[in-house]
This record gives C-alpha cells, sequence and structure tokens, in this order.
C-alpha cells in the first residue's frame, strides 16, 4: 500500500477504504499543519484546521475526480482557511483591520527565534492573498503551476504576483 | 528607472525562472551597476531566511485526534454498509412488484371500466336504435322493432309506452298486431293490461281484434268480458271475430 500514488489511494478512499486515510495523512498532515500555521500563526487552531481538512476528505470523498491529490487537498484547506477567516473577522470585525487578522497573535507566539518571530510579524502584515502566495510557494515548495491550479489562475500570474509579494515582505522585513 | 527595472526581476533571476532574453539582460546590468549588485545580495540574504525556516511539527494531539476521527467515521460507515444492503435489496424488490401491481391492476381497472361503459353504451344505443325504429316511415322496419323490444325488461317503461302507442296509433294493422303481441310478454304490468282492453273496444281491425282476444284470454284478463260481449252483440262485427269470441270467452267465465 505504501508505494501506491496520492492519487491511486484516493480513489481507494473514495471507493469506502476509509483507513488508507492514515497514509495520506502520513504524507501531507505536517505540510498543511505548516500551511496554516504560517496563515494564522496559531499551533491551536492550526491542529483543529488541519484536523478539519482530514474530516473534509471524507465527508466529499466522492468528490475526487482522479486529479492531482496535492491540488485537492490544497484547495479543502484554502476553503477552511477561508470560512475560518471569514469567522473570526466577524467576530472582530471593528476591532482590527481585514489582512491584519492575525498579527495580534504573534504575541503569544511561542517561537523562541527573535529572527522567527521577526519574520512571522512581517508575514502577517501582508494581505491575506500574498502571504499564502509566499507560504505555498516558498515554505510549502508548491511549483508555480500548481498554485496557479489550486487557486485557479495562470502559472505566469502566480509567478508576477509572488515575486510582488516577495519584494514586499523583504521590505517590511528590512525595515522595522 | 532601469534599475527598478532590473530590481523587479532579481527574485525570478534568483529562481531561474526568467526567459532567457530576461535572463541575459539581467546578467548584462549586474555587470556594470554594484546598486543592484548589493540588492541582489540582500534578495539573496532575504531569500536565505525563508527557506531556512524550519518546517514546525505539530503535536501529538494532531494525530490522536485524527486516528479518533478516522475510528469514528469508519464505524459510522461499516454497520451501515452491512445491515443496509440486504434490507435495500428487499426494499427494491417490493418497489418492483409494487410498480407491477399497480400497472396490471390499472390495466385490468381500465379493461373493466371499458367494458361496463361499452355494455352500457351497447345496451342504450340498441334501446335508441329500437325507439327510432318504432317511428320508422316502412311498416316492416317497426315490425321489426317491436319484435326487437321483446328483448328489454319490464321496467323499461319507455320501451313499453312507446309500443303502446303504436298499438294505438299505427296506420298499419300488421303493426299494431305485432305491437300487441309483444306488449303481452309484459302483461304483470297494469298498463300494458289497460291498453291490451282499451285496444279491443276501439281497434276497428278484425286481425288486430282477433289477436287482441287471443292475448286476453291467454293472459285471463277478466275485465275484457264486458269488450267481448259487446262486440258479440254489434251486429258489425263480422262472423269469423265472433266465432273467435265466443271460442276464448269461456276460459275468461
Amino acid at each position: 500500500m505504501k508505494h501506491l500514488t496520492d492519487e491511486e489511494i484516493m480513489l481507494q478512499i473514495a471507493d469506502g477504504q476509509l483507513q488508507l486515510l492514515s497514509i495520506l495523512f502520513d504524507r501531507y498532515h505536517v505540510r498543511i499543519y505548516n500551511y496554516f500555521n504560517k496563515m494564522v500563526h496559531n499551533k491551536m487552531v492550526s491542529e483543529d484546521l488541519t484536523q478539519d481538512v482530514f474530516l473534509k476528505i471524507i465527508k466529499y470523498k466522492t468528490s475526487y475526480k482522479n486529479g492531482n491529490f496535492a491540488a485537492w487537498i490544497y484547495t479543502i484547506a484554502r476553503n477552511i482557511f477561508s470560512s475560518y477567516y471569514q469567522r473570526v473577522k466577524k467576530e472582530r470585525s471593528n476591532e482590527i483591520n481585514d489582512d491584519l487578522l492575525a498579527s495580534e497573535e504573534t504575541t503569544v507566539s511561542e517561537s523562541k527565534q527573535e529572527e522567527l518571530d521577526h519574520l512571522q510579524k512581517a508575514l502577517l502584515k501582508l494581505k491575506r492573498s500574498e502571504r499564502e502566495l509566499i507560504v505555498m510557494h516558498r515554505f510549502q515548495e508548491i511549483k508555480y503551476e500548481q498554485i496557479a491550479q489550486i487557486i485557479g489562475s495562470s502559472e505566469n500570474a502566480v509567478k508576477v504576483k509572488t515575486h510582488r509579494a516577495l519584494k514586499k515582505l523583504k521590505e517590511i522585513y528590512f525595515q522595522a | 528607472m532601469k534599475c527598478n527595472h532590473i530590481q523587479n526581476k532579481l527574485i525570478g533571476f534568483l529562481e531561474n525562472s526568467l526567459s532567457e532574453v530576461a535572463n541575459s539582460e539581467v546578467k548584462e546590468h549586474l555587470k556594470s551597476c554594484t546598486n543592484c549588485n548589493k540588492e541582489l545580495e540582500d534578495v539573496k540574504s532575504f531569500l536565505n531566511i525563508l527557506d531556512n525556516q524550519k518546517t514546525e511539527i505539530p503535536s501529538n494531539n494532531l494525530r490522536d485526534n485524527f486516528n479518533k476521527m478516522l475510528a469514528s467515521e469508519m464505524a459510522n460507515a461499516s454497520p451501515k454498509v452491512i445491515p443496509l444492503k440486504p434490507q435495500q435489496d428487499w426494499k427494491s424488490y417490493l418497489k418492483v412488484a409494487a410498480s407491477i401491481v399497480i400497472v396490471i391492476g390499472a390495466f385490468l381497472f381500465g379493461k373493466h371500466q371499458s367494458n361496463i361503459t361499452k355494455i352500457a353504451s351497447v345496451k342504450n344505443e340498441h334501446k335508441e336504435q329500437v325507439l327510432a325504429l318504432l317511428e320508422n316511415t316502412s311498416a316492416s322496419k317497426r315490425i321489426l322493432a317491436v319484435t326487437n323490444a321483446e328483448e328489454f325488461t319490464k321496467k323499461d317503461t319507455k320501451i313499453i309506452e312507446a309500443l303502446i302507442n303504436r298499438l294505438f296509433f299505427d296506420k298499419n294493422a300488421n303493426v299494431r298486431s305485432a305491437a300487441a303481441e309483444t306488449l303481452a310478454k309484459f302483461s304483470s304490468e297494469i298498463i300494458v293490461r289497460d291498453a291490451l282492453i282499451k285496444a279491443l273496444e276501439t281497434d276497428k281491425n278484425t286481425t288486430v281484434q282477433i289477436e287482441l282476444i287471443q292475448i286476453l284470454a291467454k293472459i285471463q284478463e277478466k275485465r275484457a268480458i264486458e269488450s267481448m260481449k259487446k262486440l258479440l252483440e254489434n251486429e258489425e262485427t263480422p262472423q269469423y271475430v265472433k266465432q273467435q269470441v265466443e271460442l276464448n270467452l269461456p276460459s275468461l267465465l
């Protein structure tokens, strides 16, 4: 079972072999967790959202149509993040700037490295869409082509936007 | 301006994702521009910081919760599959059977329904036909109708009335006697008996008179005795009619 591709495993899960999901969990949970943690910078929330992703995979297993599995799981993760973001935004709509949603949480960060802390702060000052591109491309090492597939854009547009976001992040990072 | 343009491409340059033309353009510029070389170093070190980010490892809670979730999802899924299957089959057979029953039932009901209306309409049609024939200008058609009228039950007063009508008012003696003959079959009806007696008093045709005398004797209608005696007393009554009366009168006395 271990040598099967993600896609082959997911098709069997869709067919009712739920226990195989633990293989995909092994392969993806760290990446998905890190995606969320970079986006919201909160370990507890990131764990919960990661758990949600795998629950959604079971719920929507029949809607998987043999496409690229990584793209599919990131699409689910993005949707979960999006609804989490909307929920939190509504809860404190008058208190904070939309795109600086998670910045307050940096104060409760348990990170010991100053550099990391500093980068995370800078990252949270970006817009959600900019932050996401950097997280996916730089931290998750997803190719531009696949990011385009996940967010429904063209490869070239993703490249240009990512470079722009990186430039902006660099400026914020060195400013402070 | 030129430098700004180049600096926008430095990330792509370091990533090796530029087109060949753009790549050589940046290379060429970097040979002569110290400012942009400094910027290149900045970008490089910044990307290094990013790339040195360690992936964080989530706590064990994540795996524990996942295992719990998966176990409960599997438990939810499996008992559903096993008992549901035979039940589903049984149900689907029942559904098929029910639909067959409905189709056949509807077919039979429809057939039955149309039979009833068919019979009723045939009967009705026939009655209308007979009633129409009774009014036909041809005497032979009227006789045919009168004899056909036998088929109807006593309760059908419309037919009986039409026959009595023929008995009194038909111009043709043969039709009148045929009507009398047919009416004899409905002799249990009081209006039929009354009509026959009345006809004996009024009809001047001897054939009809003889027919009526025979019928009244046969149905034992004692109220006809007086009319018969009148016929005997009447001088105009032909001899053979009187003979017929004399022949039948004793059975009524």
